[in-house]
């Protein structure tokens, strides 16, 4: 992380994203510093099966966010709190059950970024 | 960050009751916005600015001075009580942790003030317990572990949805589209990270908020948040392939939701049809979801192959690892779609074949990847396959065909719903359909539709208790309601489009009926139906029609037998039954009225002939078509078919001929030959071909042989039959057979090449006695003709060797053995050449070009006449049909002589003649002429025979050098000249 989070453009193919937070790095990153807002229950650093269960290849659209709490794109995309960063705005994939059971445990309600959830409305439970 | 990171592992996470109670607490809380301003109390007085933030941020729906107030009178109250407890933790938090300032955990509690009571009693607690219990490092991972966990809980709580997504206002930071270059968005998103990460390093603080790309939607552009436009363009400036040349463009509020809206990807599922976009060589092609990952990040798909099995392989490419990059914007050439073969995979790549399964699960493992009964199965990830449009055209759904046990191919319908379910929308429904609700909760509704709105279908119900209600109901949850006995048609969707048939039995949305036309039952998805009241029209939209003749490949020909919607059938030029997707017909081959086949009595055959087999099963039919000795024919009887059989030309036996020709009277050659179709201008019929009498010319002469084991041999000519002559070797005492063509004859004296022997034909030197006469036809004839005509150059050098005999040729085109063409030139030489030559016809032929190079035959000939005047003329003709020279050249020198003379002589007598001299002929001899007067000269002495002999031999081999020779052969013409009343043009010649 010492080095921000830019990721030069040919490490661009081994970009993941997280699927909780939705924040962008390497494989590599995720390996070493795990993810900076969820690693504290999904544990992914040093942990390549996580890695490859809870960060997904599959997103679309970049953001990079420099205050998450004044931007107003941060508080869409439910970004507040996290790590200034790049982030993804869609993420495709399932997360594990057991991965959504630590959140939940956590304290972290996840919340698909796949887009299955409409985002506009507020959901009730 | 990484502090943070580090941190986390160190102590682990350890929720505990105590505080699982507050979560609780909190989620009750949760609901009211109010809490919010109660974050910010733990905070230190140097985060002021962002609170404000915050603030505005948070409470956009409520004024927002009042809120302030407020909060600062609580937040020092708070500060109060809590102060003592949370100093270290803050300090740490802000050292290490920017997220926690940023939403500092206690900004989501306290909702009321009930709770914040029960919170101080809490906190009290707490201290009580640190007081007595822990020492101050305890305590301060005591903390921290909370707060962590509230930070936690905050972004559950933005996760959770209890802040429903805020919508942009005005009061939020702007945003702006910038454009840059299409496809490389994400690096300029990197940049931007980059520059942002510099600012940060160098302490500064960013005023740009966020930016960010849609690349897939939205390309060409990124959008970026800041609060002015200069703070934004500060930073984006110079960022390679951002375009700051074009105005950024501001989004309004409204819209600024839209850019961040999330495309639901339709779900992918077992069995469906979708489309390939990743692997550059599958790409835009058809596959076959066999299985989705649970992660649903991954898919395994079958796909048909694309393999070339090595064979464009570069064998001499160096074998090292390095992946060899194919030249930017040159695509390689991707090898069509075939089902994997294990014979062409063993044919080169043997080592990289492995079979996976035993028995009949054929599957392979084949260079990295693993194929199944034909089909390359691969795992690909899910943004590598697309379903939406996917619209599976017939023929790649052949490939996916399921074969069933009896061996019958049938589509499975289910995959093809769900590849067609995408593409479903309202357009197959029509106002005033009958439809029904087969799916949900309204199942079994009944109406009518009346509007269609995209995917929406607006029906009034028709029955039960809804009546005359109108419904929107989603498309996919409609079909159309058919009854059984009802007659449909076939409107799209399936290979069965626009058959008609009779309802037998409705399931869901699946209709099978009993086909019209075929009366085979088949089912179809009712959506794809419509009522109908006409009756079955099978593929009137078929370019083909049955019996055409249609290109299969560059060498195969095949006659359709059958045209169904999506196939044709074909009986190929092998006989062999091809069924045919359309796009597989390269086209139709237009008939050809003069293709001509000979049976096997040699008699001609062509289309609309009665033929009859020979031999074999003796069938019998009228030929629809002649390709290459191979015919098809039709009997309308056979039914097989639809009556079309391949037969070979040669096993059959004519037995009408549909214009009443006259059979077995061997093929008419008259329209290959160039000389009939030449002269067909009114020139007389030619008399039939005159029997060769007399002597062969060839006995006796001394022939040099040019060809085969004896080549180069002398020998004298013994006796001749037909096209060959016995020859005695000078050599050594044997008689051999050797074709005439293969002869040449020599000067018995000098050796020198006679002039007819000179030609490539044996007939030729017949001529050659003549060949003085020749000669001088020649160079006349062929000066002029040469210069003038440029199309007659290839009839030259044909003729030339006629030329060569050119004087001789009328004597030969006498002998010519094509009789027609005979009596054709004989005639036409005579009158034609004769008379042009003779009299200046010449000159104005020569005018014409093409013509004045026989003419000057003619004109030659005419004057060689003397010499024979015939064989003057027989060479125009022969430069005419020099082609037909060669083939028949053996036959009769003397009649030529005969007859060539004849004409020859009247022809110069002729009026015609007389005209020919027109100044005009002059003038354009005169043109052509000037290497003529050397000729002239040197003519006189060349008399001899041999001489010309010489000429014609370099005409063979110059072609046009001949004309130099002819020289010597002129002189004869001079004399001839002088003679003739065509005196006058002699100037024209020379």
């Amino acid at each position: 992380m010492s080095g921000g989070a830019y990721i030069p453009p040919n490490q661009h193919r081994h970009m993941r994203a997280c699927m909780v937070c939705s924040i962008v790095r390497t494989e590599q990153q995720f390996k070493q510093h795990g993810c900076p807002n969820c690693d504290a229950f999904l544990e992914l650093a040093n942990n390549s099966e996580a890695i490859q269960e809870c960060t997904s290849q599959v997103f679309d659209g970049l953001i990079t966010v420099s205050d998450t709490s004044r931007s107003w794109v941060a508080r869409w995309q439910r970004l507040e709190g996290y790590v200034p960063g790049v982030y993804a705005v869609q993420v495709e994939g399932v997360l594990p059950e057991e991965a959504i059971a630590a959140a939940e445990n956590a304290g972290v309600h996840y919340q698909p970024r796949d887009g299955t959830v409409n985002e506009a409305l507020p959901t009730d439970s | 960050m990484s502090g943070y990171g580090s941190e986390s592992e160190g102590e682990g996470f350890n929720p505990e009751p105590e505080q699982e109670v507050s979560d609780t607490e909190e989620q009750a809380a949760v609901p009211t916005v109010e809490p919010n301003e109660d974050e910010e109390p733990s905070r230190g007085g140097d985060s002021e600015e962002e609170e404000d933030d915050e603030e505005e941020e948070s409470d956009e729906e409520d004024d927002v001075r009042p809120h302030k107030r407020r909060k600062k009178v609580r937040r020092n109250m708070f500060i109060d009580a809590e102060a003592e407890v949370d100093e270290d933790d803050d300090e740490e938090e802000e050292e290490n942790d920017e997220a926690v300032e940023e939403v500092h955990p206690d900004d989501l509690l306290e909702p009321t003030g009930a709770d914040l009571d029960d919170r101080h009693h809490r906190e009290l607690d707490i201290q009580r317990q640190v007081q007595s219990h822990k020492d101050a490092e305890e305590l301060a991972k005591e903390y921290d572990e909370k707060y962590r966990r509230r930070e936690a809980q905050s972004a559950r709580r933005a996760a959770y949805g209890a802040m429903p997504n805020t919508q942009p206002t005005v009061e939020d930071p702007s945003i702006w589209g910038v454009k840059c270059r299409p496809g490389k968005e994400r690096e300029v998103i990197m940049a931007i990270q980059k520059r942002l990460d510099d600012m940060v390093r160098s302490g500064q603080r960013p005023k740009l908020y966020s930016a960010f790309e849609r690349g897939g939607t939205m390309t060409g552009y990124i959008y970026v948040e800041a609060d002015a436009k200069q703070d934004m363009l500060s930073v984006i400036e110079n960022i390679p392939n951002v375009f700051m040349g074009q105005p950024q463009i501001a989004i309004e509020v409204k819209e600024r939701a839209d850019l961040l809206r999330k495309r639901r990807r339709t779900p992918l599922e077992e069995g469906k049809f979708v489309r390939m976009i990743r692997p550059t060589t599958y790409k835009g092609d058809l596959a076959k979801v066999v299985e989705v990952h649970a992660n649903g990040l991954d898919c395994t798909v079958q796909i048909v192959p694309r393999l070339d099995y090595g064979l464009n392989e570069d064998a001499n490419a160096a074998n090292d690892n390095k992946r060899k990059r194919p030249a930017f914007g040159r695509n390689k050439e991707i090898p069509p779609q075939k089902l994997f073969s294990e014979t062409e995979a063993k044919k080169r790549h043997m080592k990289h074949l492995s079979q996976v399964g035993s028995g009949n699960q054929r599957a392979f493992h084949y260079k990295g990847e693993d194929y199944q009964n034909g089909f390359l199965i691969k795992e690909v990830k899910v943004n590598w396959v697309t379903s939406e449009n996917v619209n599976p055209r017939m023929e790649e759904m052949q490939f996916f065909a399921v074969t069933a046990a009896d061996g019958t191919e049938t589509l499975d319908l289910v995959a093809v719903q769900a590849a067609q379910k995408a593409a479903q929308s309202g357009s197959s429904f029509v106002n005033g359909d009958n439809v029904e609700i087969y799916h949900g909760e309204q199942k079994g509704l009944r109406g009518t539709t009346v509007t269609v709105t995209g995917d929406i279908v607006t029906l009034r119900v028709t029955e039960g208790e809804l009546m005359g209600r109108r419904i929107d109901a989603p498309v996919r949850t409609l079909r159309k309601l058919f009854r059984e006995g009802d007659h449909v048609k076939v409107i799209g969707g399936s290979r069965y489009i626009d058959e008609v048939g009779l309802v037998t039995k409705i399931k869901d949305d699946k209709v099978t009926l009993l086909c019209d036309s075929t009366q085979i039952e088949i089912t179809v998805f009712s959506k794809d139906l419509k009522r109908a009241a006409d009756s079955a029209m099978l593929g009137t939209d078929s370019e083909y029609e049955l019996f055409d003749i249609v290109q299969i490949d560059a060498a195969t020909v095949g006659c359709v037998t059958k045209v169904d919607r999506e196939v044709l059938r074909v009986l190929d030029q092998q006989g062999n039954l091809r069924t045919l997707l359309h796009t597989q017909v390269s086209g139709i081959v237009g008939k050809s009225r003069n293709a001509v086949a000979t049976d096997r009595d040699g008699s001609e055959i062509r289309t609309e002939d009665t033929v009859k087999e020979h031999g074999g099963e003796n069938r019998q039919g009228t030929v629809k078509f002649i390709h290459r000795g191979v015919l098809f024919v039709h009997n309308r009887e056979l039914v097989e078919n639809a009556g079309i059989f391949v037969v070979r030309s040669t096993n059959v036996v004519t037995m009408a001929a549909k214009s009443g020709r006259t059979q077995a009277a061997g093929p008419d050659l008259s329209g290959m030959n160039p000389a009939v179709q030449q002269q067909n201008g009114g020139a007389p019929m030619a008399p039939p071909p005159r029997q060769q009498f007399g002597r062969d010319k060839l006995i006796g002469k001394t022939v040099t042989i040019r060809k085969g084991p004896y080549k180069g041999l002398l020998g004298i000519v013994k006796d001749t039959m037909n096209d060959e002559a016995r020859i005695e070797l000078h050599t050594k005492n044997k008689q051999v057979s050797v074709k005439k063509e293969l002869l040449s004859v020599k000067d018995p004296i000098t050796g020198n090449s006679m002039p007819f022997g000179a030609g490539s034909f044996a007939s030729r030197p017949r001529g050659g006695g003549y060949a003085g006469a020749a000669t001088p036809s020649y160079n006349g004839s062929r000066t002029p003709a040469w210069g003038t005509q440029s199309r007659n150059g290839p009839s030259w050098g044909g003729a030339t060797p006629a030329g060569g005999g050119g004087g001789r040729t009328p004597g030969w085109g006498g002998g010519g053995g094509r009789t027609p063409g005979w009596g054709g030139d004989g005639g036409r030489t005579a009158y034609g050449d004769g008379s042009r030559t003779a009299y200046g016809g010449d000159g104005s032929r020569t005018a014409y070009g093409g013509d004045a190079s026989r003419t000057a035959y003619g004109g030659a000939t005419a004057y060689g006449g003397n010499d024979g005047s015939g064989t003057a003329y027989g060479g125009f003709n022969s430069g005419g049909r020099t082609p037909a020279w060669s083939s028949s050249a053996n036959n009769n020198p003397s009649k030529s002589n005969l007859s060539a003379p004849t004409p020859g002589a009247y022809n110069a007598p002729t009026p015609a003649g007389y005209s020919a001299p027109t100044p005009g002929a002059y003038g354009a001899y005169s043109a052509p002429t000037p290497g003529g007067p050397p000729m002239d000269a040197p003519t006189p002495g060349n008399y001899s025979a041999p001489t010309p002999g010489d000429t014609a031999g370099r005409y063979q081999t110059g072609g046009y050098g001949a004309y130099t020779a002819p020289t010597p052969a002129a002189a004869p013409t001079p004399g001839a000249w002088a003679e003739t009343p065509g005196e006058d043009e002699d100037p024209r010649y020379d």
